[in-house]
């Protein structure tokens, strides 16, 4: 190997680039962007301005945190829901002047006045629900409206109160524990704020309400039909919003106690650029509480830092407006973009040098011929989808479609078929075990049994997570092909972890050890990942020694053996290297050995891409996918080897005229059964000197009466 | 354009690094006239199709044959090296052999030999057309490569053809114009201009033999152009090598894979434009070539493709015949008028076919 290649396979080793889309594909995502924004502002302002970290300053910011933070908050919880309330301004004057009137005028007890105070923001919000939930008005005029009569009815109402306010006080100690109390030297309204985030939190993330208030702003006519009350959600949103604003303007009078008459102006502008900032989609459906809460932070540092520089206010608020155009455009592109971003990213292919293939020359065992060209068919443009095929012990054949069916065809002729389960996804690899149930992979499902009476039982569909995995992949992506080994416990390979299986291609771009072998015992019902890192292990059969199990890698053209039992319990042997196809399912043959189904031909072309990963990586970006270079599984072939890993003879269909591909083969009673999953058809071709009574299940069990 | 720039654009896979193939579209809109048309002959390695007084000429590899007008073949000659050329004009056949420059049967210049000199110049001969009985104009595709190395001229990159002047008389050549991307064909217009095709650069020139100016007159074709025959309207068939392949664009600004792929990976199994498809196992498969239920879409990518397309005395087309990628009748390099018949050899298809009244200007 030249140093050049050395590099290249170490640089692909050490620095795993499919963990950068793996990153990507997380939720928060999302935030790292507010987040470093956040960490940079703090770290300007935390330089220039005196006394920064003071724990007055903080003590201060947090108050003012708990205030904002609640109305960013009730607007979090609008813009979730898809719409936006551009009068929290106006509701919040409305609801300090409330309180103020009756904690200082009217002398209310604490539980009175915050009553009252919330009231007022049901109202609100009821009227501002009712008119965008039930009415159907747009939201941004609607509250653009509502804005200006809750101002005016302000602007109306203060003059002749103001006075009064100013010169009495309130009579609560818990209206002033509430304004200038601490608990542990933290600001009570600080603390009352964060307990109602967390809660807030947990019912967006976790609650039935959260769930349909995402799905209301996500996608408003799914969510109908998905049987969502939309208007109920969308009117609640609106009045919870307006009651976290009052309340927030309870704290704010219990802090201050008294009001200007510019009191609340400008806070939608604070407000929504919070919310864009921390991320919260304008377009709904995209938020969380640590967004809110990182998009008021920033926007309390940046205000505060500029009045403590002495920046005139109207210099201010231009700044915050924007701070908040940068925000909408970064929201608006990366809302955009963020998957584009992701499907370039996702797809990393690796270093894979090929071995030599297996010659196919003439003479040589596995030497091109047409033995294929000629054989009997059953099911001809009715089978979409048979992967695998498999015999009960009355000779009834099943097979899979792409449907999610397993079909049963009736003995002699294999004409008349029927419906033998409904499973929903692609059935691949089968097999019987020892009660005559039939055990199956189903891609994007798991492991399924189905009784001989037709009932449908899951499995297992989970595996332990690993421990470096970034994505969780306890679940099952595409679990292929199964076996059983002679103690009942069914061992099955995942192909890939990282794709599903109509992306089958984008994991042989890549060519990684991303699939695994996997073993479920179903008298425990434990499920336990066996082998790991295998490149998309495909076909699986437990050997006639009754100790180990023969796997295929599919992209590393390879057959392993892996002992369960025995003397060489948990090794892991080659048997057959460099086959000059892509190994698919294997199957016992009648004489003691295995059939093994080539699902497609190594191209010299692909072979050499291999050894060039970012030439790969380029091709996937820049070239549609209609043109990639692929495996060619056009050409399709099936082999024999012994328990040496020496190849018997192979069948050849060269032209692929009828079977371009070919996924399975099952020998039954002297005849060769050939599947392939694209292939609209399967054959069967009569075996020369074999058995003609074999049959897999007595291989397998042992006769039955 | 600045380095910077078209660092840039390399990253980013944009400007003279962007991927994008031109679409059959217009009067190229894909159909299935060429698969459908009827065989008139078969043929392995069929090319070069030109009618005579005596009937159809064709070549394959080393034998030149001719054919009555039911396709009854009859080898003519064999020659020591593949024809890779041919013209007739005032009963004066011109043949390009490969490796032995240009020769003539019949006519006035009846059994001329190419020197050893001219054999050399003239080693990649393409197209050949006389411009009156004592001259002829030869499209040589490259400096470097023989004719048939027409692959690995394209995916080398070379710009080294020419078109040649040659007087049969004195043996003189005189040089029209160089640095060509494989000219592949050459046709007269009546006066003083010529058309040749420039493969590589997927565009049709013409140009002036007093002034040697050059002008593209049919640019961004979506395949490779090859040979210019002339048609019943004043017109022109332009036949072509195969279609453009997205894949293929990009491997030719991969450096580092193309120039491993020439190296180490045999001809045959070339990420490459290819006469004809699926004749071995080895041969690159992509994305959408997948059989689906035993079939192979038409509309997949391919490498191998049938295309004559029909253009007016301008050069602009006005109508086009199609194999398509789940088709046989693949690099279609010659055509020929006979009668109301257009005659299309098929390299990769080895035969000819028949589009029977297609030349008689009553379509349509």
């Amino acid at each position: 190997m030249s140093m050049a290649e050395s590099l290249v396979r170490w640089r692909y080793r050490l620095l795993p680039d499919h963990v950068v889309g793996e990153i990507l594909t997380k939720k928060w995502i999302d935030s790292v962007i507010p987040f470093t924004a956040l960490v940079i502002l703090c770290a300007i302002f935390g330089s220039i301005v005196p006394g920064f970290f003071d724990v007055t300053t903080l003590t201060n910011l947090s108050g003012q945190t708990a205030e904002l933070g609640l109305v960013v908050l009730g607007m979090t919880i609008v813009m979730v829901s898809g719409g936006i309330d551009l009068s929290v301004g106006s509701t919040f004057a409305l609801a300090v002047l409330v309180t103020l009137y009756g904690m200082n005028v009217g002398q209310w007890s604490f539980g009175t006045g915050l009553a009252a105070c919330l009231g007022l923001g049901v109202v609100c919000g009821a009227v501002n629900g009712f008119l965008v939930g039930f009415l159907r008005m747009r939201a941004f005029l609607t509250t653009l409206v509502t804005l200006i009569i809750y101002r005016s009815t302000f602007d109306i109402v203060f003059p002749h109160v103001s006075t009064a306010i100013v010169t009495s006080g309130p009579d609560s100690p818990t209206y002033d524990f509430l304004g200038f109390g601490t608990v542990w030297g933290v600001p009570t309204s600080f603390v009352v704020f964060v307990v109602i985030a967390i809660v807030i939190h947990l019912v967006l993330s976790r609650a039935r309400y959260g769930w349909r208030l995402f799905a209301v702003g996500g996608a408003r006519r799914s969510a109908y039909n998905a049987g969502i009350n939309v208007r109920f959600t969308l009117f609640s949103a609106y009045v919870l919003c307006s009651v976290l604003v009052a309340l927030s303007g309870f704290f704010f009078s219990a802090r201050i106690g008294s009001a200007a008459s510019d009191i609340g102006t400008g806070l939608e502008l604070q407000v929504l650029t919070a919310t864009v900032l921390g991320g919260i989609s304008l377009g709904g459906g995209r938020g969380s509480v640590a967004k809110a809460l990182m998009g008021t932070l920033f926007v309390l540092v940046l205000s505060n830092s500029l009045l403590a520089l002495a920046v005139p206010g109207p210099v201010n608020y231009l700044i915050l407006g924007l701070v908040l155009l940068l925000s909408v455009l970064l929201d608006v592109r990366w809302v955009k973009n963020r998957h584009k971003i992701l499907r370039s990213v996702y797809i990393s292919p690796t270093f894979a040098k090929m071995p030599q293939a297996i010659s196919t020359a003439p003479g040589a065992p596995m030497a091109v011929n047409d033995r294929l060209k000629d054989v009997g068919v059953i099911g001809l443009g009715f089978l979409d989808g048979a992967e695998d095929v498999i015999f009960d012990r009355q000779d009834r054949l099943y097979t899979g479609s792409r449907q999610g069916d397993i079909l049963r065809f009736q003995p002699p002729h294999y004409t008349e078929s029927e419906v033998f389960a409904h499973i929903g996804g692609s059935p691949l690899g089968m097999a019987f075990d020892r009660e005559d149930n039939l055990v199956i992979c189903v891609a994007g499902m798991g492991l399924y049994q189905v009784s001989p009476a037709g009932a449908v039982k899951l499995l297992t569909a989970e595996t332990n997570r690993s421990l470096t995995s970034v994505v969780d992949d306890s679940t099952m992506k595409l679990a292929d092909d199964c076996d059983i080994l002679p103690d009942g416990r069914i061992v099955f390979s995942e192909a890939t972890v990282r794709f599903e299986m109509h992306d089958w291609y984008a994991d042989a771009l890549e060519s990684r050890g991303n699939g695994r072998i996997i073993v479920h015992d179903p008298k425990s019902g434990s499920t336990r990942t066996l082998l790991s890192n295998l490149v998309f292990p495909n076909g699986i059969c437990t050997a006639f020694d009754g100790q180990s199990v023969l796997f295929a890698e599919s992209w590393a053209c390879r057959i392993s053996r892996y002992y369960f039992d025995g003397p060489k319990k948990g090794k892991v042997e080659r048997v057959i290297e460099g086959l000059p196809g892509y190994p698919d399912n294997i199957n016992r043959a009648s004489d003691g050995t295995y059939w093994l189904a080539l699902m497609g031909m190594r191209t010299p072309a692909l072979d050499l891409s291999l050894e060039m990963p970012g030439f790969r990586r380029r091709m996937a970006r820049r070239v549609s996918e209609d043109a990639w270079l692929m495996p060619n599984l056009n050409t399709g072939c099936v082999l024999r080897f012994d328990e040496n890993g020496h190849i018997l003879e192979s069948l050849w269909d060269q032209a692929g005229e009828k079977h371009p591909m070919i996924t399975s083969m099952r020998e039954h009673k002297g005849i060769l059964y050939l599947c392939g999953i694209f292939n609209n058809r399967m054959g069967t071709l009569p075996l020369k000197g074999t058995d003609p009574n074999w049959f897999s299940s007595d291989s397998y069990w042992g006769k039955k009466g | 354009m600045s380095a910077v720039s078209r660092l840039f654009d390399r990253f980013l896979g944009r400007g003279d690094w962007a991927v994008t193939v031109p679409t059959l579209d217009g009067p190229l809109l894909p159909n299935q006239d060429l698969e459908e048309a009827e065989a008139f002959a078969s043929l392995a390695e069929a090319d070069n199709l030109v009618r005579t007084e005596k009937g159809m000429l064709a070549s394959s590899a080393n034998r030149l044959m001719r054919f009555d007008a039911d396709g009854k073949p009859e080898v003519v000659q064999e020659f020591p090296g593949e024809v890779t050329a041919l013209a007739h004009a005032r009963g004066m056949t011109a043949l390009a052999i490969d490796g032995k420059g240009v020769v003539i049967r019949g006519g006035l210049h009846d059994g001329r030999e190419a020197t050893g000199d001219e054999a050399r110049r003239l080693s990649c001969v393409t197209a050949l057309t006389f411009l009156d009985s004592n001259t002829l104009l030869v499209a040589n595709g490259s400096a470097s490569l023989p004719a048939s190395g027409w692959r690995r001229d394209l995916m080398q990159k070379n710009a080294s053809g020419s078109v040649w002047r040659l007087d049969l008389k004195s043996g003189r050549l005189e040089l029209i114009r160089d640095g060509l991307a494989w000219p592949a064909g050459i046709a007269t217009t009546g006066s003083n201009r010529v058309y040749v095709t420039e493969a590589w650069r997927h565009s049709v020139l013409a140009i002036d033999l007093a002034s040697k100016a050059t002008a593209p007159v049919l640019e961004h074709l979506p395949a490779y152009p090859a040979r210019i025959a002339p048609a019943f309207n004043a017109g022109y068939w332009l036949t072509f090598y195969s279609v453009r392949n997205q894949l293929v664009e990009f491997i030719l600004r991969e450096e580092t894979y193309r120039k491993r792929m020439l190296a180490e990976v045999p001809e045959a199994y070339w990420m490459a434009p290819s006469l004809s498809s699926w004749r071995d196992y080895r041969e690159p498969m992509q994305g959408s070539q997948l059989k689906q239920m035993n079939v192979l879409k038409p509309y997949a990518v391919t490498r191998s493709y049938g295309l004559v397309v029909h253009c007016d005395q301008n050069m602009k087309p006005l109508s086009s015949f199609h194999s398509r990628a789940d088709g046989t009748v693949h690099g279609t390099i010659s055509a020929c008028e006979t009668g109301d018949d257009l005659l299309v050899a098929s390299r990769g298809g080895s035969r000819i076919v028949r589009l029977a009244k297609v030349a008689s200007g009553k379509r349509g």
